[in-house]
């Protein structure tokens, strides 16, 4: 039974049919509240102008009572009867009576409805007769002769077949009119709906129809109200291409680059087979060592960079303090015991720094930054600064080794765009770093301090970044 | 209730006496009791033709039995297991008896015919009718039916009759009769006309001649002038005019002058050009009749063709073309008229002003004998 119910409730599924629903409870709850006014003001109507009537006809009887030598007497006037018979199938009733309230003439049993009322104004009012409701109306009337005087009264009764005959008459046609308009308002409305929805079927069409290589923008007539689910529609096919792209040529560089030391580590092994000496085995095996970290570090690389795609995407921010986030990135990333003596400095403008982030792609990218600085830069000294901007906190990493030309600064960041000739790396670290400082709605910058340093700027937002890149 | 058709059968015996009738003295107030009959009432029966059904249909009529008779007997010859009672009373006893069955419910008769259609229209306000199918009231001649209750049958216009011996041309007109009584030497002018104090179909022509306003007051001074005597019912009149006692009749009911007329009296029947004051003839269902389903038989036949052909038949002069027939018995039954204007002859204070009025300009002689207010209508 609850289940019937809760299903008979269940919203339609489709925008249209929701609407259907809406508009046809609007409509059909305008149209009662139309007829309920309509019915309303005709029952108004049909009173008052029947009332009249009645009226009309008390005055005409009461106007024919007359005094002659202290006898009161009236002659209801066929005027009287005309105006009440105009109301066809209506029985009526009057009673007159004198000052004393001796009964002139009438029906006996029709007392005057209300007392006495010295204004003459008519009053108005409902009997009961055998079951049938009549209407009456009481006019007084002052009558005064030479030697008598006194307020005389007219009663005058009337059933009500012509008053509900006049309603019925002006609701059969004002229902007719209600219902009509509504009706068709309701029509005219879900053809409106069934339009407005047309422009939604011809992109759900072009969505479908097109091939799954196909990512061009799609090309589908729409009006303005739409233009923007297609551009959207069309961006997001542009990302998607954007991210395929990147995904393709990161596989084809990735295959490239692990294909070669690969070889080169075959090749070694080959060559250790024939090694005759100790001392060349040694070297041999070396060199073999070499490829293999070579390959470990390439592949940890690109690992990392699976992992920080991964969770740009999927991993919601939350709120990480870039103060200790750093501190324990300079513990991890710089060794205790360094062939060279590193002065590493740290400088942050408040003791807590929090911004919305994801704090493991955070500590990767910084991770690859320091690094990148203690391998290939800092001679003597590494520097980190955090600075807040009012809408912006800047991490700015600076060492006092080569750092990296200016015409590569444009590339540095693509993946196997090594800045340099010399040493290892698979120049991954600095796309990551790049890849996350987007993903936090910041970027990288590179620059040469006035001291002739060196220096990576990491730069994230301090409030969550609109849109999340890719 | 089996003994109920003695109890007819020992009534028609006094049919022509004119003594009060009743079927059964009403022991209790039961609305289902048995129906007693208003004063002074004749009882006609027409037995059916085949075996008796049961109760015979109880009909109520100020309607003379004669002029009821062809209607009743051709609705018999359509029912021929359908026994009648027609109880013929005057109109104003007719009534107060069905007002008083009414209100206080008692048994009334199953159907009421009536040429005072102003009674009918009175009971029908005071919520005594049956409502009855509208194709009735649509199949009434001129439609005439008010609330589906009251319902036209027929038409009863007055006519002028005069004594054949009269010389030179007769006025065609109410107009011309006023020139015509004038010229009339009034010492031997008797002329007849209701006494529409007593007679409710003499109130209802005079209150028809009332409506015209220009006229009426002259025609009443042109009666008042001449030997006036007073009489209750047509018949009576038409019979006076065969005896010589009047020459002259005023508002004679059209129906009562051609029969006369059918059966050899010796007089002029004239039907005014001008107005012809006119009762409607109509019937009416009360509240509770015994037996509705074949009172209702009777009602649909009194508005089918063949009523119409009966009352049509009646209104035409003996020996006139059927075509010609046909037009004036259309052109009369097309004035039959059922209106809640009715109502206005039973407002008390009108009926004695009218009466009033009427009794001031004419100065009676009633005639010998009294016949002119014997209560019931002795023809037959």
């Amino acid at each position: 039974m609850t289940v019937a119910l809760a299903s008979r409730l269940e919203l339609p599924p489709s925008i249209f049919g929701r609407l259907r629903l809406l508009l046809a409870t609007v409509f059909l709850i305008g149209a009662l509240g139309a007829l309920a006014a309509a019915w309303t003001l005709s029952k108004r109507a049909a009173t008052d102008a029947y009332d009249q009537l009645l009226i009309s006809s008390a005055t005409q009887i009461s106007e024919a009572i007359t005094a002659e030598n202290g006898q009161y007497s009236v002659l209801p006037p066929d005027s009287a009867f005309e105006t009440l018979a105009q109301s066809k199938d209506d029985r009526f009733f009057f009673a007159v009576r004198a000052p004393d309230g001796s009964l002139l003439t009438g029906e006996p049993g029709l007392l005057p409805g209300s007392r006495h009322q010295v204004d003459g104004l008519p009053s108005l009012d409902y009997i009961d007769d055998d079951g049938e409701t009549m209407r009456t109306v009481t006019i007084h009337r002052f009558i005064a002769s030479l030697d008598t005087k006194g307020w005389s009264s007219v009663v005058v009764a009337q059933s009500l077949g012509a008053r509900y005959q006049l309603v019925a008459r002006l609701m059969l046609r004002i229902g007719a009119i209600i219902i009509f308009v509504a009706a068709l308002g309701f029509l005219a409305s879900l053809e409106a709906v069934k339009r407005a929805l047309r422009p939604f079927d011809r992109i759900g069409h072009a969505l479908s129809s097109r091939r799954a290589q196909d990512m061009g923008p799609i090309e589908v007539e729409s009006p303005t109200e739409t233009r923007a689910l297609v551009d959207t529609i069309n961006h997001t096919f542009h990302r998607l291409n954007e991210r395929l792209n990147k995904l393709q040529n990161f596989a084809g560089v990735a295959a490239h680059q692990i294909r070669t030391p690969l070889a080169a580590l075959g090749a070694q092994t080959e060559l250790l087979l024939t090694d005759q000496t100790a001392q060349s085995r040694r070297k041999r095996v070396e060199r073999i060592r070499a490829h293999l970290g070579k390959i470990s570090r390439l592949t940890h690389q690109l690992l990392g960079q699976a992992m920080v795609s991964y969770r740009i995407d999927r991993i919601p921010h939350q709120e990480v303090d870039l103060v200790e986030l750093v501190r324990h990135v300079l513990r991890d990333a710089v060794p205790e015991s360094l062939s060279r003596d590193l002065v590493v400095e740290f400088d942050y403008a408040a003791p807590r720094i929090p911004v919305p982030g994801d704090d493991i792609n955070l500590r990767e990218a910084l991770a690859n930054l320091v690094n990148n600085a203690v391998t290939h830069g800092a001679v003597t000294m590494l520097r980190v600064r955090i600075d807040e901007g009012s809408d912006q906190i800047c991490i700015a990493i600076a060492d006092d080794g080569p750092g990296i030309a200016s015409q590569l600064w444009d590339t540095a960041t693509q993946p196997f765009q090594l800045p340099r000739t010399e040493g290892e790396g698979a120049g991954l670290g600095l796309s990551i770093a790049a890849d996350v400082a987007k993903a936090h709605g910041g970027m990288l910058a590179f620059a040469w301090t006035a001291e002739k340093l060196f220096e990576i700027s990491f730069i994230v937002a301090r409030s969550a970044p609109l849109e999340k890149a890719a | 209730m089996r003994r109920l058709p003695a109890i007819i059968g020992a009534a028609i015996l006094l049919l022509g006496i004119g003594g009060a009738v009743a079927f059964h003295a009403a022991s209790d107030r039961d609305p289902e009791g048995d129906y007693s009959p208003p004063a002074g009432a004749l009882v006609t029966y027409l037995p059916a033709d085949e075996d008796d059904q049961g109760l015979p249909l109880v009909i109520s009529g100020s309607i003379e039995a004669g002029f009821m008779r062809p209607f009743l007997l051709a609705f018999q010859r359509h029912n021929p297991r359908l026994s009648l009672v027609y109880i013929q009373s005057r109109n104003d006893a007719l009534l107060e008896r069905a007002l008083w069955a009414c209100q206080q419910r008692e048994r009334t008769a199953d159907i009421y015919l009536t040429s005072s259609t102003d009674h009918l229209v009175r009971l029908a306000n005071e919520n005594c009718a049956t409502t009855l199918p509208s194709a009735i009231g649509q199949a009434a001649p001129a439609k005439a039916s008010w609330r589906d209750q009251v319902v036209a049958f027929t038409v009863e216009p007055a006519v002028f009759v005069f004594t054949r011996e009269l010389e030179g041309p007769l006025p065609p007109s109410h107009i011309a009769l006023l020139d015509w009584l004038r010229g009339f030497p009034s010492d031997r002018a008797r002329v007849g006309t209701y006494d529409i104090e007593l007679s409710a179909d003499g109130y209802d022509l005079a209150a028809s001649d009332s409506n015209q306003d220009a006229l009426y007051g002259r025609l009443l001074e042109g009666l008042g002038r001449s030997n006036i005597r007073l009489y209750c019912c047509s018949n009576v009149m038409v019979d006076a005019l065969d005896r010589r006692e009047i020459f002259f009749a005023y508002n004679v009911q059209l129906s009562y002058a051609y029969k006369a007329q059918r059966a050899g009296s010796r007089i002029t029947v004239i039907l005014p050009d001008d107005y012809q004051a006119l009762q409607t003839l109509s019937f009416m269902l009360p509240k509770r009749p015994r037996d509705p389903d074949r009172a209702l038989k009777l009602a649909q036949f009194l508005v089918s063709d063949e009523a119409r052909a009966i009352a049509g038949h009646n209104l035409v002069p003996p020996g006139m073309s059927p075509k010609l027939a046909a037009a004036q018995a259309d052109r009369l039954l097309a004035q039959a008229s059922v209106t809640p204007l009715l109502l206005s002859l039973q407002d008390r204070a009108r009926r004695e002003h009218l009466i009033r009025e009427w009794r001031e300009a004419i100065s009676p002689v009633r005639p010998e004998g009294g016949n002119s207010v014997s209560r019931t209508s002795a023809r037959n």
